[in-house]
């Protein structure tokens, strides 16, 4: 690695509901001179822009709003990745027995209990040909994990564009990857401004939840934070959950099931190589707890 | 993956955090590359406007936005497209942003140029350091400009989103005539 010789591009755009940063380096005599990064970059961008048309929630017109109004009613054709997301979503609900459990959009919406009456992951099915069926009116939400899988998929592309090394950022949802590895900084629990050195992170993923940006009353924030899939209530814990995976759409899946059990062990998290971590927030100190 | 865990945080199974750094800054990319980026053929005169009172209430009116628009950072080329830079200022950060709008009043692009966490800074650090025993605190605070990779929950960018709709308005209403 010839660290006098690393050029480096940062870009940031507002997308997926949050600020979304792409660093990519190159050195002198890399294939991809530092003049190409912006075109590489620009992929990776254009391919997060596509994953937040097809997979809001909140837009009618996306892909998932056409699932969650059409695949109760019959077979339904999806794009491979939404197909892709389902059953990654769908394989984390199972082993997680339920706690990641993307079927509570109706609870970002706040409707009343008595309109509460929709299916949930477990209720699709995988047909052939990229159909899918629901037995149920579904409201699947896939904001608890969509940041993860658009990360994963933006690394993707700066690798298959010959990008050296890099790091892609969905508003702490990240994913370094290349031959060296890269410091990786935490925000500290209701001292957002604060951050702490985790440690050093090469080819891997880091995503975290809390609850310090946004509160679970507040309209303002509507549909952020965790929502518990059986009480169907917002967390109010004041804690930050991270998980450092391989991949970030399991890190970022997995935060939530990290938020809900208040487990550091967990048998899903050995099944992705994943390494939880609580930071907890008790009258102004703060503590950690990690599992190897 | 390798995953190296930092021994000043993970030095026993359940520890008090310390050596923690306060708010960073990061400069993504200037004026000049944002215009290559967005319009890559045109070439862009600085055209600032003054903005009156009745202006800057009506972009509050339909933003939202508070803090003052200022007309001084708006770029035109030939063709009639624009590029306008605002700034949005949330609980702790400033946000420079650009947006490219088309001679058709559509959106060519938004780019982030700047963020700041240094908004309510000075404040915000000293409650940090009170909270703290033990932690080596001599370094004069300064806003950190090398760190990449954050991680921490979801930051919005609803301040954006009204922004842009600020400045789209401000097109509407000052700009579009101009072609």
């Amino acid at each position: 690695m010839r660290e006098n010789q690393w050029r480096t591009l940062i870009r940031c755009k507002p997308l997926l509901g949050t600020y979304v940063e792409i660093t990519a380096h190159t050195y002198s005599d890399h294939p991809i001179a530092y003049r190409d990064l912006k075109y590489c970059i620009e992929r990776a961008f254009s391919s997060i822009q596509d994953l937040h048309l097809r997979l809001n929630f909140y837009n009618e017109n996306s892909e998932l709003s056409h699932l969650n109004r059409l695949a109760h009613l019959g077979p339904l054709v999806i794009s491979s990745e939404l197909k892709t997301l389902l059953l990654i979503a769908h394989e984390i609900h199972c082993y997680s027995e339920g706690l990641f459990n993307c079927g509570i959009g109706q609870c970002a919406l706040r409707l009343d209990k008595d309109q509460l009456r929709f299916g949930d992951l477990a209720d699709l099915q995988f047909l052939a040909h990229d159909h899918v069926y629901a037995n149920r009116p579904l409201c699947l939400n896939l904001s608890g994990i969509a940041k993860g899988y658009a990360v994963d998929c933006a690394v993707d592309i700066l690798l298959k564009q010959g990008v050296a090394a890099g790091c892609v950022n969905a508003g702490g949802d990240l994913k370094v990857f290349g031959p060296k590895a890269q410091k990786i900084h935490l925000r500290i629990p209701h001292q957002s401004h604060a951050l702490i050195e985790l440690g050093e992170l090469q080819n891997g993923a880091v995503a975290s939840s809390a609850n310090y940006f946004c509160s679970p009353t507040s309209t303002q924030n509507l549909g952020q934070g965790i929502v518990h899939p059986q009480q169907q209530l917002p967390s109010d814990s004041p804690h930050s959950y991270s998980i450092i995976a391989p991949q970030c759409v399991h890190a970022d899946a997995l935060t939530k099931v990290l938020a809900l059990s208040q487990q550091i062990v967990h048998p899903c998290f050995e099944r992705y190589d994943a390494k939880p971590f609580i930071f907890y927030h008790d009258k102004n100190t703060y503590s950690k707890q990690r599992g190897d | 993956m390798l995953w190296k865990p930092s021994s000043i945080v993970f030095l026993t199974g359940a520890s008090v955090i310390s050596g923690a750094s306060l708010a960073h800054a990061k400069i993504y990319i200037s004026v000049d590359q944002v215009q290559k980026i967005l319009f890559p053929s045109s070439q862009f005169t600085l055209k600032p406007i003054l903005i009156d009172q009745a202006l800057q209430a009506s972009l509050k009116k339909v933003s939202g936005v508070h803090y003052p628009f200022r007309g001084e950072h708006i770029w035109r080329d030939q063709a009639g497209n624009f590029l306008v830079i605002d700034e949005v200022v949330g609980k702790h950060e400033m946000i420079r942003y650009a947006v490219g709008i088309t001679n058709a009043g559509t959106i060519q692009g938004i780019e982030i140029l700047e963020y700041r966490e240094s908004y309510g800074y000075e404040v915000a650090a000293q409650q940090w350091r009170q909270q703290f025993v033990g932690k080596t605190a001599n370094d004069p605070l300064k806003l950190n400009r090398d760190i990449q990779n954050i991680s921490g929950a979801t930051l919005s960018s609803k301040h954006i989103t009204d922004g842009v709709k600020r400045v789209m308005h401000f097109y509407q209403v000052a700009l579009k005539g101009a072609n």
